[in-house]
């Protein structure tokens, strides 16, 4: 009996040595989609990603499934969006995967927040921060790859971090990295033509999730339909923000494909403005499977909404 | 005259410089730095409750009539430095005053998948026992785990758990515990130590439905008394009394992945048995179990329900004295069970309101309650495990 435990021990140990080597590619693991895209995109066949979340799901809201812990434990890299975004789950997970890789400080763990500039992050709160004023996010807008440009630098990060990791495939990481800023820097130039018509547009969101998309493509953000972010409107908020889209001949409110559209469909079909349901992460919808898929059909949907169409 | 005129205008001139002077000055001269604060946050749970019986059966395992602030806690979690994280947790009842409920110390890395945990904590046996009051689906613990651990198995120990590297989620926890759990432990010597292990299993069956089962056992030296006020000796022909426990625990839990915010249902249940090994003599089992239910079925509302079940034999309870002995008698094979059903509205992760009815007997008696229970966080509360 006590050969036999003694066995299985040994077995165990040798399997933990042997996961650590088990694959010939780097284990790369992202906490949301856009960024496990980004990082397919930089890494090319050297690495092997997978996404903690998938598109259907809201980063904020995620459970630390214990199974989510055993990816993670085989990961050489962790890329995370920050700013907050994976708080309630994502500290655990790391705990929970006992990896030393990717823990807090270790060369595997990449915060990707770090490209943008003070003056770049928006919605930051300025002042006393307190939960009366809803799921605030204190160090601003944590979804800043709605905006191309911010993920251009995260695709220049994310491959000096794999280059880093991998030095032997430093070349490669490199023009995959120019290949994938070409591509990007072509639809951007693209998607700033079919944005025009957008320009000094008004629309109104039902959550602040859009900020970065809205800034770049010079939409107006007039109001959200959540008086407080996170909180569901109550009736009487409801109605002020359907005063306002008479009011104001606003075309369209936007609501994101996870959250319950209902609220957002009622105040849309009582003023008279078109709802849009976009998808709020890459592969949340069909025909978002890529990084660049999903702002191309973020793009599309609204040029070819009454916001593009002036009013 | 002069001279006080003199220091008033000295005054005046450089009093733009002295808050000048104190606005840029920081730790490094004040050496009060908040930095590195932990994050901190309190949990206040209230609740009110009234029952069809003048006396309640289990006052200390339960709800006591009327209302009352149930627990009071404050958590402080922050990392020591590179290698390790603490937490603490100071929690407080109006009757039994604060005490250090949790105050720990976890390895942040380490070379194997393997992390430590050093200090007193809430011990990994099962899954219910790891739930601070506040974390709890209920009102009150099942009455099992109320039975055996009185109410929870939270020792100054040492947890070593291993996440052993096999296709699903396995954790494999062994523990030394130092054994003050007078109802089961509190040994002769100083170095009657409890041992524990535990075996937790998670199996994604698919994105949706997650399933864990888990096992644990825990030993341990038991001293030679009663654990009444006299700390009575038992017969001075015993030599050695060893307490043992094991459960087994279920969770089953869907959650979809499309619309998880605003729908889930769990499935939770433990089964536990403790008996006493007297001088190679196994007891009968102290035995029980709950089951409990909770349906999501909108972002803020639940419906929840719980079904526990103990049984004490006869000759254990002078070790295991609970529920109240005047009422019941000391010498009866004891058994009882609660059907709870609650309604819970959970505005934010942050405060939830809970009304909760329960049926309790006790041997041949009964008691009906109704409760209502506010639940409050403040501050910065990490999020709980899964």
């Amino acid at each position: 009996m006590k050969k036999n435990i003694a066995l299985f021990v040994c077995l165990l140990v040798l399997l933990t040595a042997v996961s650590a080597y088990a694959f010939g590619k780097l284990q790369v693991v992202a906490s949301v989609p856009s960024l496990a895209s980004i990082t397919e995109s930089v890494g090319g066949d050297n690495i092997k990603v997978s996404s903690i979340t998938r598109g259907v799901q809201d980063a904020h809201y995620i459970e630390a499934k214990p199974s989510y812990m055993v990816t993670l434990s085989r990961a050489d890299l962790l890329v995370y969006s920050g700013m907050e975004l994976e708080i309630g789950w994502l500290p655990i997970l790391i705990k929970g995967a006992r990896n030393s890789k990717v823990t807090v400080g270790s060369e595997g763990h990449l915060n990707v927040a770090q490209v943008l500039s003070e003056d770049e992050i928006l919605g930051k709160v300025s002042g006393e921060v307190d939960r009366s004023m809803g799921d605030v996010h204190p160090l601003g807008n944590p979804h800043y790859l709605l905006n191309p440009y911010n993920g251009l630098k995260a695709g220049r990060l994310i491959a000096g971090k794999l280059a880093e990791l991998d030095p032997d495939n430093k070349d490669e990481y490199e023009k995959d990295l120019e290949k994938f800023q070409a591509e990007l820097k072509a639809k951007i130039e693209e998607w700033e033509k079919k944005a025009v018509p957008l320009k000094g547009g008004k629309v109104v969101c039902y959550h602040p999730h859009w900020s970065y998309l809205l800034d770049w493509l010079g939409l107006e953000n007039d109001g959200y339909v959540e008086k407080r972010p996170g909180i569901p409107p109550t009736a009487r908020d409801s109605m002020k923000v359907i005063k306002k889209i008479k009011e104001k001949n606003i075309p369209v409110v936007i609501v994101s494909s996870w959250k319950e559209p209902s609220k957002a469909r009622k105040v849309a079909e009582a003023s008279g403005a078109e709802l849009l349901i976009l998808p709020g992460e890459v592969g949340a919808m069909p025909g978002t499977d890529s990084y660049i898929e999903w702002i191309d059909y973020l793009v599309d949907t609204l040029a070819s909404s009454p916001a593009g169409k002036g009013g | 005259m002069k001279r006080p005129c003199l220091y008033l205008l000295a005054l005046i001139v450089f009093l733009p410089f002295i808050k000048a002077s104190a606005q840029t000055a920081d730790a490094s001269a004040t050496g009060i730095s908040r930095s590195f604060n932990p994050a901190i946050s309190v949990n206040t749970l209230f609740y009110a409750m009234s029952s069809s019986e003048d006396t309640q059966m289990w006052p200390e395992m339960g709800l006591e009539s009327g209302m009352h602030l149930q627990e009071a806690s404050v958590e402080m979690t922050s990392n020591v430095d590179v290698y390790l994280t603490s937490k603490l947790v100071l929690a407080g009842t109006e009757e039994e005053g604060i005490e250090f409920e949790e105050a720990y110390v976890t390895t942040l890395r380490l070379p194997v998948p393997v992390s430590i945990r050093a200090g007193k904590m809430l011990n990994t046996f099962g899954r219910h026992n790891l739930y601070h009051l506040h974390h709890m689906a209920f009102a009150e613990p099942p009455m099992i785990l109320a039975q055996v651990f009185g109410p929870d198995l939270n020792e100054v120990s040492m947890e070593a758990s291993w996440l052993v590297p096999v296709p699903w989620y396995m954790d494999l926890t062994g523990g030394v515990l130092n054994g003050s759990n007078e109802y089961l432990f509190d040994g002769e010597e100083q170095d009657d130590y409890a041992y524990l292990v535990h075996l937790d299993n998670v199996w994604g069956l698919s994105d949706e439905w997650t399933l864990r089962l888990g096992g644990s056992f825990l030993t341990g030296e038991k001293g030679l008394y009663y654990p009444d006020e006299d700390r009575t000796p038992v017969s001075a022909e015993i030599d050695e009394i060893v307490s043992e426990v094991w459960g087994t625990d279920l969770h089953l839990k869907w959650r979809p992945l499309e619309g998880g915010k605003y729908r889930s249902f769990t499935l939770q249940g433990e089964y536990l048995e403790a008996r006493l090994n007297i001088d190679d003599d196994r007891t009968d089992p102290l035995r029980g179990y709950f089951v409990q239910a909770i349906a999501q079925f909108k972002q803020k509302y639940r419906l929840q329900a719980r079904y526990g079940f103990f049984n004490r034999p006869e000759d254990l309870h002078l070790y295991f004295p609970r529920p109240l002995e005047a009422e019941f008698g000391p010498s009866n094979d004891l058994d009882g069970e609660r059907y709870s059903f609650a309604a819970a509205y959970v505005p934010t992760e942050f405060s939830a309101y809970r009304i909760q009815y329960n049926i309790i007997r006790v041997g041949d008696d009964y008691e009906y309650q109704v409760a209502a229970q506010l639940n409050v966080t403040i501050g910065s509360h990490p999020a709980h495990k899964y």
